[in-house]
């Protein structure tokens, strides 16, 4: 009987050429309009036209079809709010459309009204219909019970397929949907490596239903699911996230923005708005005149100090183990502590537990996962319903691949060691496990036959010798969450990391070089969702941190040495609150209490709050966010230099503490049909107080003032369109950025040194990307990415001349001599513009054995001579200005295989 | 202007860097940046330079034996080409009144420059030579002295620099300003602090070391000690981080590590420097192109730049041997391991 009724709507919809200019997705919306009768429409109006309508003893429903058929204009309704059996007369032949449904409609409750281009047949205002109050809700499990994330749900309403809600499941597989009309729905879920499920939902007045869903297993990929699960991402976090900013790139995206050699997921970044970077050679980035070190990078939540291999060349991120990058650039919620700029989050993939290897090899390095899970034995033995993990390795081989070309082996080479555990219990808990160990090492034994030195040079005591440079990160971390009814979960975390570096001269016992920098938390979460208008979360935590840089044997102290050790205790707490359709408040506060051992403890007070109010039917937003932020860590990089390593200090008695206040504000929404289009517009300005510069004029005596504390700001503009869907996908953001530094001007030699401002290093006031990927005839997979930017600041020279030293043992001027400079104003002058369109071609084969994947990445098709750095050579009659350009036309290619 | 040279890439430029510059060496090779075309930009006016240090020299037993040494070593930068400045005025006036002033020489790589063979990749200074000495402390320990420098055209070069206090060795037993260590053991220099200093320089000039060292310059070694508190230096394992990286040396690193050997000798000197010195020495940020430049601070302003230091010092001679009878040289003091 049901059935029946619903294929008599679809055709009665279908006859109303259906489907409508209404936005599908807001049921509440019509939900909530109320229809009008005796209404004395505007000529030119929809209710003006003519009706021609002459029946005779027709079905309502009939009757409003025939209406729409004859007066050519959209009528949209419900079949199920038309009283059954109602038949009705009308000979309206020259009266207008108001005048022929007053009549239509005399004997029921609903009237009318005109919406855009249709007129829409509603319940009338007073008629006693339960208002539209009902909650689904509801979360997604596969058949081994693991909660399934980014599903799309989709909820249809019998009566009317146009008007469909879509959301996605959270991290542990909750949906909701609020402010349903009472009534029959079709609930479609659906994820990638799954079948669909479809069900019935019957909602009554006022009802709060909960629904288990459980998808099946299935082998089958399809693009369209993919794109479909990225765009129900941001579709919910559209509706559910209050202020927070996130970009997102998931491993395929990435996969298609072309890079050097191999994708890599910070590198991307740079992609994204408000994102600028200073050289193609270097792997950190800025955000929004945020300064590389108030990036907080996490793998699986655990912090990744220094993430970088090849003194920033590339990350240490491996492509084929990541399942997405977030970057949250600005409008954190209460729960965001440790950096004051952006939260970058990269998310392993764990497999899907089935055995399995990825492999790839690129021109840096090759590189090897494997998956699998555990046997239904040792699950049951543990108490797991299923569990899954992955170990991925990686290794630079131009060390061993140029042996036989070169004099020398190559002086470099990494390596790294990825590995992921995730669990669910049969209770559903969530225990997950991430480990990372990564090494870079320069290993300068045989590098002077690399430069061009004969072996009459190197006897003849040339500069390099034995010294072997490592460093790289270690960090573990696990976490435990049990989820709660209703949405909400309690989670507990700890994680160990720390990078560590030493520069040893094997030869040379007593001179060392090292830094350390090591960070412990522990910290739990627990989140609620009373009702899906309001929810909260709290929570704690404590982090040991710990550095030590030493310099010893005489060396010149370019870094500041010493050690801090510091215990920061964070609390948080946070409500969001959904007062109505068209609000979203996100409120929360945040304590930071930064206890050093060398030093005075620093409590700071961090409100955020953030406001949202969405537009239309709901698929427009204006949002504004506000907060203070703070951070205990600097690194001491030169962001002058193109390449410049990290070394970490704690704030403490040598650096001051970073708080930074942010305010944002901006409209985001989307567009066509099915949301195929994201569009985001912000704007912010953000005020920095404790920034650390190097000292290079300190006074020795000063313990406290190796590093200089100095204010900065920046304000600007990020634009953001988005297509997920379709043949070809991509985004073109465009940022606009002005920041600015003031430090003290030690380096002018004048006591007290003045204070000066100046653009930082990354002040890239115009930053255009496109980013497009399509597919290609012969199935080959094709991304594009061009960059535009205007020019960064730099210091010119004026002068150079030579500077001697006057010895004291005989007071003479000794004749080896130094180059010198004399800078004009600080970053006072900018490189031109700079463009770089790069491609990237990949084709996969399906084998019977697997999958493999050759690629070819070019950067800089055009060859574009963008600037690196500019010297200046006044030595000739006319002077002249030269330099080093970034990244040159570079062809690269890889291969990937999966079995 | 020159010819595009776009396909010169950053290889070929930096091969023969100096070692301080290989971070960027390696990354640069691995993805080859490119050297950019010639531009030509507006020439640059004349860059006057003015390096100038005074120095006060105690006796390191008897520290009212001072005398007083300074030189300016007066430049002017024509096209990046160092260019003589005769004419040039130079002198200190201190905060007592009294005026030391300069007199330009007239063979200023005799007079002013160490006459050692220059090393590769260095060159003799071709500035304008200015001396002044006295046989006597001529501004006190903690005095505020003024530099002016006055240029034949006119212009104008000012620093100003504070002297540091006087300092003496102390625990040494010295003869004529010479003692002696036993072969192959090492010692500790200990002095006292100099106030308002900003460091110590400590330089150390070997001979005698056979075939340890058989270049032709002699072995000359430098280290600062940052801050006046840094009163102490091993001897001579203090001196080596110059060696280090030098696997030619590696030999003589060892010998010396573990003391000066049996018939070498040295000339030690420690100055305690102000901060003007201080400063210039450790040279201050590097520039931001590949080419190892630096962004030295100044401390000498006007219509021009440089630097202005002030230091005072002492020098004495070891000599390695086993005693030679009762009236040989006193030992400097008690070998020290470390």
């Amino acid at each position: 009987m049901r059935a029946a009724r619903w294929c008599r709507a679809l055709a009665l919809m279908i006859a109303t050429h259906a489907p409508t200019a209404l936005a599908a997705q807001d049921t509440q919306v019509l939900a909530a309009l109320r229809g009008e009768t005796g209404v004395n429409p505007d000529p030119g109006t929809l209710l003006a036209t003519i009706s021609r309508l002459s029946i005779d003893r027709a079905p309502l429903g009939e009757a409003l079809v025939r209406l729409a058929e004859r007066s050519n204009v959209q009528i949209a309704f419900s079949p199920s709010l038309l009283p059954a059996d109602l038949r009705v007369d009308c000979d309206c032949a020259a009266l207008n459309l108001a005048r022929t449904l007053d009549l239509l409609l005399a004997d029921t409750d609903l009237g009318y009204v005109e919406l855009g281009s249709q007129v829409v047949v509603v319940p009338r205002s007073g008629s006693n219909l339960a208002p539209p109050d009902g909650l689904l809700r509801g979360r997604v499990r596969s058949e081994v019970a693991i909660p399934i994330e980014d599903a799309t749900v989709r909820l249809t309403p019998a009566v009317d397929t146009t008007r469909q809600q879509i959301t996605g499941t959270d991290r542990l597989g909750y949906f909701a949907f609020h402010d349903l009309a009472a009534g029959d729905y079709i609930l479609s879920v659906a994820h990638i490596g799954y079948a669909p499920d479809h069900q019935a939902v019957d909602l009554a007045p006022g009802s709060d239903l909960n629904v288990e869903v459980t998808l099946a297993e299935q082998a089958v990929e399809l693009a369209g699911l993919l794109a479909e699960g990225r765009r129900s991402r941001q579709r919910e976090r559209f509706e559910r996230a209050g202020g927070i900013t996130v970009q997102e790139l998931n491993r395929r995206q990435l996969k298609s923005i072309p890079g050097v050699a191999e994708p890599d997921p910070m590198k991307s970044m740079e992609v994204l708005p408000g994102v600028t970077r200073v050289s193609d050679f270097t792997t950190a980035f800025n955000v929004r005149g945020g300064s590389a070190d108030q990036n907080l990078v996490l793998l699986d939540g655990v912090p990744i100090l220094n993430p970088f291999h090849a003194l920033g060349l590339f990350s240490v991120f491996n492509g084929d183990v990541v399942q997405r990058a977030e970057l949250h650039s600005g409008g954190f919620p209460a729960e965001y502590g440790g950096r004051t700029s952006s939260l970058l989050l990269v998310k392993s993939d764990f497999g899907d537990g089935q055995l399995g290897v990825d492999a790839g090899v690129s021109l840096i390095a090759s590189r090897a996962a494997v998956k699998g899970g555990l046997s239904n034995g040792v699950k049951e033995r543990l108490g797991l319903a299923s569990a899954r993990w992955r170990v991925s390795g990686r290794r630079s081989y131009l060390d061993v691949l140029t042996r036989p070309f070169l004099d020398a082996p190559f002086p470099y080479r990494l390596n790294d060691l990825q590995t992921g555990f995730e669990a669910w219990t049969e209770k559903g808990d969530r225990i997950s496990i991430t480990g990372y160990s990564g090494r870079d090492i320069i290993d300068l034994e045989h590098a002077a036959m690399l430069g061009g030195y004969d072996n009459d040079d190197i006897q003849g005591g040339q500069p390099f010798s034995d010294i072997e440079w490592r460093w790289g990160n270690d960090a573990v971390g696990a976490s435990w969450t049990r989820p709660l009814a209703g949405g909400g979960a309690v989670d507990l975390h700890g994680s160990f990391s720390r990078f560590t570096g030493a520069l040893q001269f094997d030869e040379f016992g007593d001179i060392y070089v090292s830094t350390r920098i090591s960070q412990s938390s522990l910290g739990g979460d627990l989140e609620q969702r009373p009702t899906p208008r309001l929810g909260w979360k709290s929570g704690w935590l404590v982090t040991r941190a710990a550095h030590q840089n030493v310099i010893e044997g005489g060396i010149p102290e370019a870094y500041p040495s010493g050690r801090e050790v510091g215990v920061e205790s964070a609390v948080y707490s946070q409500v969001r609150w959904n007062p109505n359709l068209r609000w979203l408040l996100e409120a929360g506060l945040r304590l930071d209490h930064w206890r050093p051992r060398d030093a005075r403890a620093t409590t700071v007070v961090s409100p955020r709050v953030a406001l949202k109010r969405f537009l239309g039917h709901g698929a427009w937003a204006v949002r504004v966010a506000a907060g203070r932020y703070s951070q205990f860590i600097h690194s001491v990089r030169d962001e002058r230099l193109p390449i410049s390593p990290d070394w970490w200090v704690l704030s403490g008695s040598t650096a001051p503490v970073v708080v930074s206040e942010q305010f944002q504000g901006g409209v985001e929404g989307f567009v066509g049909r099915d949301d195929a289009w994201f569009v985001s517009l912000e704007g912010y300005y953000r005020r920095f107080e404790g920034l650390a510069a190097q000292d290079w004029a300190d006074d020795p005596h000063d313990p406290t003032d190796d590093l200089m504390s100095g204010n900065g700001r920046s304000y600007g503009a990020d634009l953001m369109i988005r297509k997920d869907l379709g043949e070809t996908t991509g985004w073109l953001s465009v940022s606009l950025l002005k920041a600015d530094r003031t430090f003290r001007d030690t380096g002018s030699g004048l006591d007290p040194a003045p204070l000066i401002e100046y653009a930082p290093a990354f002040d890239r006031r115009l930053d255009i990307d496109l980013v497009a990927r399509r597919h290609l005839p012969w199935d080959i997979e094709a991304g594009l990415r061009w960059n535009f930017g205007t020019g960064l600041p730099y210091t010119r020279t004026l002068g150079v001349f030579a500077i001697y030293r006057t010895r004291m043992l005989d007071l003479l001027i000794d004749p080896t001599y130094a180059q010198s400079v004399v800078p004009g104003p600080r970053n006072g002058e900018r490189y031109p513009v700079q463009h770089r369109l790069d491609m990237t071609f990949r084709r996969t084969w399906e084998k019977g054995w697997g999958r493999i994947t050759p690629y070819l990445n070019v950067v800089n098709v055009y060859n574009r001579k963008n600037v690196l750095f500019y010297s200046f050579n006044y030595r000739p009659e006319i002077p002249v200005r030269n330099g080093v350009s970034m990244l040159p036309l570079l062809p690269t290619i890889g291969v990937e295989v999966s079995f | 202007m020159r010819a595009n040279k776009s396909l010169r890439c950053a290889r070929s430029r930096l091969a023969g860097s100096s070692q301080r510059r290989w971070p960027a060496l390696s990354a640069l090779i691995l993805l080859g940046g490119c050297e950019l075309a010639d531009v030509a930009v507006e020439p640059i006016p004349d860059l006057f330079v003015a390096g100038v240090t005074l120095v006060a020299t105690v006796d390191p037993l008897e520290s009212s034996r001072v005398n007083t040494h300074a030189t300016a070593l007066v430049t002017r930068f024509h096209r990046q080409q160092e260019q003589e400045v005769p004419g040039a005025h130079v002198r200190v006036l201190g905060e007592s009144g009294r005026v030391l002033q300069f007199d330009e020489v007239s063979d200023p790589l005799v007079t002013c420059v160490t006459p050692f063979p220059v090393r590769k990749g260095t060159r003799p200074p071709a500035g304008s030579c200015h001396v002044a000495f006295a046989r006597e402390a001529y501004f006190a320990p903690g005095e505020r002295v003024m530099l002016t420098v006055t240029l034949p055209g006119g212009g104008v070069l000012t620093g100003e620099s504070r002297m540091p206090g006087s300092f003496a060795p102390s625990d040494i037993s010295l003869e004529d300003g010479r003692c002696r260590l036993d072969p192959d053991s090492g010692y500790r220099f200990d002095w006292t602090r100099s106030e308002g200093s900003w460091g110590y320089l400590a330089e150390a000039r070997f001979a005698g070391l056979g075939e340890l060292w058989s270049r032709e310059s002699p072995l000359y070694l430098e280290v600062t000690l940052r801050g006046a508190d840094k009163t102490a230096l091993a001897f001579p394992r203090g001196f080596l981080f110059e060696l280090a990286g030098d696997l030619d040396s590696l030999d003589l690193y060892r010998a010396l590590h573990e003391g000066l050997p049996e018939g070498a000798s040295a000339e030690v000197a420690v100055g305690a420097v102000d901060r003007n010195w201080a400063n210039w020495i450790r040279f201050g940020a590097p520039n931001s192109t590949s080419a190892g430049e630096v962004i030295s601070v100044p401390s000498v302003f006007g219509d021009g730049t440089g630097w202005f230091g002030t230091a005072v010092r002492w020098r004495l001679s070891v000599e390695s041997r086993h005693a030679n009878g009762d009236d040989d040289l006193p030992l400097c003091g008690p070998a020290v391991a470390d």
